[in-house]
Formats: structure tokens, sequence, C-alpha cells
């Protein structure tokens, strides 16, 4: 869908996921089966549109989850079921579906995008599949449900930064973790905020792990999502259409890559 | 083929096209030339017009709720470095869906310089005789030198031009090349360097107004926001402090230094290491509009003195 007109659909449901973060099921119009961590543009008519990632695609439907960070997404939390909102994509490369073992590494509203590769493995029957996931406090996790589930079919380690009473698990970030990674021949997906990112590949590649096997979902700000409009540009990308996942030794050597 | 068309005919010329299509040429107000929808053929100026006409694929200023009626529409007059423009957007605007419809639908003119402009470095990048798939007029003695490879321009106001004309408009790159010397642009996409003091020193004159953005017939990047009842494609300028600036305040581009590395490595690396061409067609009006003189062509010249 390269095109900057979007297509109108509903919203069948919303939830809380926790206090910034709310989650939508919107109806797929464009029916095109997206690759795991692919993104859409998503709009309110009248604000604005921002890309988003979907979590999970089925029976028609895509999951989407969006925090409350600025003006078009502080909109997306006033709407309800039934709501109209514009719809363009998927876009991007995304997660490539390979065949050795994953370690997925994310961190806060980065989930969803690991979501959307789980699901699909679980769908392909696979298991192969590690997960590491850090959140601020135990509030801040999303995805409890999903998470329930996973760690019946796979190994599922989460994390926060700052635990509270009803928190037995692990405190700290992400990176403390680390040393339940057993796979080390394995590919790792990254996704988080850049500093979160920054850390993760920097240990990894003190445990020996091979540059070309870390692969980064990245963020900049977008407009148009396909690699018309220039916003997103790194070096010789367009972090929209060439990424948003791109292998960490590609990329490592633009200064821009991390701020 | 190659034809020849006297300049007492031009007006009747661009009267014929505009029986079918719309033109868009350029016209002189005051003592600028400008590009704006012709009525009649008298009206055409062969000139250099201030800015390109890349407004026809980029709008300066559109807005997308509002869909306008396409039409067939000539480009009447447009200089080699605005075409060459056009040919070097195209790279990456053939992406996109609109720009297709919109570019199916456009026929290009191109006046060749018949002397270099006073900031112009097309010898550069090629020029200023192109290969276009449109019509091409060569200034020569009481007219035109027309060569035309999309037939909407054929006319029988022109004859055939003789075979001294064809080997004018052959050797005009050359000739032209002796008049305004090309940079030396080889290997420059790996020469340029990221950390390299040129980025500060030009921080420290620019002054962030945007004008060599807007003003460049190859800046392609827009930004699009939405407001009750309008939503609003503009062009964007990468020396601007917002133009990479996320929610939150994060910002991979926060300082002057970077973002004129970004617009000069843009221009004259990242793209050509894409595409094989560099993202500027020599065309001068950055350092033309600049008003503290940042000068490109010195950025070119200090990798390849
Ligand atoms: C590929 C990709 C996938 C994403 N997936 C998710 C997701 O699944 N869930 C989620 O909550 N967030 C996601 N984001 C971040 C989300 O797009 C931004 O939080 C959102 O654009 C902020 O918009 P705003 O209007 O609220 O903020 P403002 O600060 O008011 O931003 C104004 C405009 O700038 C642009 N912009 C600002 N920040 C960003 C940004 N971080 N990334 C891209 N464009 C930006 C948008 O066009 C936005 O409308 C994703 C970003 C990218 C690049
Ligand atoms: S960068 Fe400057 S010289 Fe090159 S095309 Fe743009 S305005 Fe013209
Ligand atoms: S025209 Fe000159 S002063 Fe203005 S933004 Fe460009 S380089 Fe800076
Ligand atoms: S978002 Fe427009 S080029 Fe990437």
């Amino acid at each position: 869908m390269n095109t900057l007109n979007s297509m109108e659909t509903v919203i069948i449901d919303v939830w809380d996921e926790t206090p910034d973060i709310k989650s939508f099921l919107v109806n797929d119009v464009i029916g095109v089966l997206p690759n795991p961590g692919q993104f859409y543009e998503l709009r309110i008519f009248g604000r604005g549109e921002i890309p988003i990632s979907y979590g999970n695609y089925y029976d028609g439907k895509l999951l989407f989850s969006i925090k409350n960070v600025g003006y078009v997404t502080s909109y997306f939390h006033r709407l309800r079921s039934g709501d109209k909102v514009g719809i363009r994509g998927p876009y991007g490369n995304g997660w490539e579906i390979h065949d050795g073992r994953t370690v997925l590494i994310g961190g806060g509203i980065g989930l969803p995008p690991l979501s959307s590769y789980i699901e699909r493995m679980i769908k392909m029957n696979r298991k192969d599949i590690h997960l590491l996931y850090g959140a601020r406090t135990p509030g801040d996790i999303v995805y409890k449900e999903k998470l329930k589930k996973w760690k019946d079919l796979f190994r599922v380690d989460v994390t926060v930064d700052r635990g509270d009473e009803t928190w037995d698990g692990n405190v700290g970030v992400v990176t403390t973790i680390f040393n339940r990674i057993e796979w080390k021949d394995a590919r790792f997906y990254i996704i988080g905020p850049e500093v979160m990112m920054k850390f993760a590949v920097k240990e990894l590649l003190k445990m020996g792990i091979d540059e070309g096997k870390i692969y980064l979902s990245m963020e900049r700000k977008m407009k148009c999502g396909y690699g018309i409009c220039g916003h997103c540009n790194i070096g010789r990308f367009y972090v929209c259409r060439d990424g948003p996942v791109f292998r960490y030794d590609l990329i490592k050597d633009i200064p821009e890559s991390f701020h | 083929m190659i034809y020849f068309l006297n300049e007492k005919n031009l007006p009747d010329y661009i009267n014929n096209l505009l029986k079918k299509y719309r033109v868009y040429g350029t016209k002189r107000i005051g003592n600028d030339v400008i590009f704006d929808y012709l009525d009649n053929g008298n009206e055409f100026y062969d000139g250099r017009s201030i800015l390109s006409p890349k407004n026809m694929i980029i709008p300066s200023w559109k807005n997308l709720n509002e869909h306008d009626n396409e039409k067939e529409t000539i480009i009447f007059g447009i200089r080699s470095c605005d075409l060459l423009g056009f040919q070097i957007m195209e790279s990456v605007l053939k992406l996109d869906i609109e720009y297709n419809m919109k570019r199916s639908l456009m026929h290009f003119a191109n006046f060749i310089c018949s002397e270099p402009c006073i900031y112009g470095f097309c010898t550069t990048f090629g020029g200023p005789k192109l290969n276009d798939s449109g019509a091409q007029f060569l200034r020569y003695r009481d007219g035109y030198i027309v060569e035309i490879r999309d037939n909407v321009f054929q006319s029988n106001l022109m004859t055939n031009a003789s075979e001294e004309m064809v080997k004018y408009l052959e050797g005009y790159n050359e000739h032209f090349s002796e008049l305004m010397a090309p940079l030396n642009t080889e290997d420059i996409e790996k020469k340029m360097s990221w950390n390299d003091d040129l980025w500060n020193e030009l921080a420290k004159k620019c002054i962030s107004c945007g004008a060599c953005n807007y003003s460049c017939p190859t800046c392609f990047c827009f930004d699009i926001n939405e407001g009750e009842n309008e939503r609003i494609m503009e062009w964007d300028s990468c020396i601007m402090e917002g133009f990479t600036r996320m929610a939150g305040g994060a910002n991979s581009r926060p300082d002057l230094s970077s973002r004129l590395r970004q617009r000069f490595m843009h221009k004259l690396s990242y793209h050509y290491l894409t595409y094989g061409i560099h993202l500027c067609s020599g065309c001068g009006r950055c350092y033309e509009t600049c008003p503290v003189k940042i000068d490109i062509r010195d950025v070119i010249r200090r990798y390849n003195p």
C-alpha cells in the first residue's frame, strides 16, 4: 500500500494494558498477511497518523498496542470500540522467519512486535524461542495473559527495573538476566528504547555472540512509512523501507544509529 | 528525431500544445522568471526560473483531503538542472502510487541554457544536455534545435535539422564544459567523513533557515500534519531541529552540525551509495539563496581539491 491515502476501519475492542498503554483490536480491511515485526500507519481523521507495529494477526483482525506519549497517541487513548480509524500498510521488512533458534529481547512497548513473531512461530508449531522481556515496574508489563500462555510453550524470562510487593521475579534491567541465555548459536532479535538496545548489544558481544546474528528494530520519526518522505533516513537506509529491522553489523558504523 | 523550430513559430507551437494540454511554463514577472500555467504562447519566456517546478510533484503546501483532477500537463521551459532534479527524485518517489500516476501525465520540454549561469555547475552531473524522454530545445541562430523523444511534441511547424545542427547538439556538452569546468566528484561518496570538522565550521555560520532545502530541485522531503478538516502535505527541511525529533524529545540529530552533515552526505554520499546518482543536479540555487553563503561546491572541493 504505497500510498498516503488510508483505508477506513473500525475498532472492535479496546482495553488497558498498563496505565499508559492501551490495546486495540481492529478489522483488517487491507487483506494482506503481514510479516512479523512489520508496522502500519494508523490514523485518527482530523488528528494525525502514527507508525504502530502490529502485535498479532488472526481471524482477519489486527492487534495494536499504543503507549500514550504525545499528540496523536493521546487521541488514540480516547477512542472506544466502534470508532473509526484510518489504516495503511503493512510496511517495513520485519523479523525474518528462519530455521534456527531465536532469542527475543524486548523492553517496554517493544513486546508487541516480538509478539507478532512469537504468535507466528506458535502457529507453525515451533518452540525454539527464548523470550527475555523487561519493563519498568510490574504494572508496566504488557500482554500479561499472553506471557502466561507462552511460559507453557517455551522459555520466558521477565524482569522489572523496580519491583513491588506483588513481584517475586528478577529485579534489574534486561541485561541482568542475560546469564539465562543458553543458546549462543541463536539469532538475537532485539527491540526497545535505544539505550536498552545499545547495552544489550554490548553485553551480547561480550558473551561472544557474532555481530551478524544480532538484529535490531530501529525507531525513527516517520511520516510516510514507505520510503518517500525522507524523515527516517540514516546513512544509506530509510528505516521505514529498509528496516525497521537491521542486522547489527550493517548499521553499527553509522554514527546516528544510536544517539 | 532532431528538428529545427524558428523562434517566430514558438508562440504558435505552444498555442497548438495548449489546444490539447495544460502548459505549465516559464514566464517573466518583473525581473523574475517563474513557472505558471500559460494562457497563450506569447507569455512564454525562455529563462532560468527562480525555483524548479518540483512543486508539481512535491507540493510546497497541499491539502490532501482535497482531490484535484489530474490532467495531462506539459512542463515547458524547464532548465536541464531542474529536469535532472526530477529524474533524480524519481529514484525515490517511484515507490509511490500517486507519484506514478502524476508522472505518467507529465511531459517535459527542456530548454538547454545557451550560456552558463552564475552559480550553476551542471556539467559536474552530466549536463546541460541530458538524455530525456521528452523534448530538448537548444538555442541556435534564429530558433531552436529540438530533439524529440515524446510524440506529443511533434509539430509541422518544425523542419528537419541540418547535419550541422545535429553536430552542434551532439558536441554541446563538451563545448559547455569549456565554459563551466565540471567539479571532480570521483569517489566522493566514500571520501566524505562523518567526523569532519567541516560540519562544525558550517554550523557556526548556518542560521537554520532551510532556504537551501526549499530551493533545491532534488530535495524531496515532505511533512504531513492533520487538522480538523485538513491534512497538509508540505515541504520539510532536514536543517530544522524538528525534522527527526520524536515523541518525548529523543532526537538523532539534535545539533546543527549533524543536520548539515546529513544534508551534504545525503546529497553526495548516501543517495549515491543506494542509487548510483548524486542527490544534486548542480543548479547552484542553494548557494544563491543561502543568506550566509554556504557553498556546496566548497564541500565537493574539500574532498577532491
Ligand atoms: C516502526 C515503528 C513502530 C512503532 N510501533 C509502536 C507500537 O507498537 N506501539 C507504540 O506505542 N508506539 C510505537 N511506535 C512509536 C510511535 O509511532 C510514536 O510513539 C508516535 O508516533 C508518537 O506520536 P505522537 O503524535 O503521540 O507524538 P508527538 O511527539 O506529538 O509526535 C508528532 C508526530 O511525529 C511523529 N513521531 C513522533 N515520535 C515518533 C516515533 N517515536 N516514531 C515515529 N514517528 C514519530 C509522528 O508522525 C507523530 O504523529 C513505533 C514507531 C516506529 C517507528
Ligand atoms: S544541492 Fe544545491 S546545487 Fe545541488 S541541486 Fe540542490 S540546490 Fe542545486
Ligand atoms: S540556506 Fe544557508 S543558512 Fe539557510 S539553512 Fe541552508 S545552509 Fe543554513
Ligand atoms: S517514513 Fe517517510 S521515508 Fe521513512
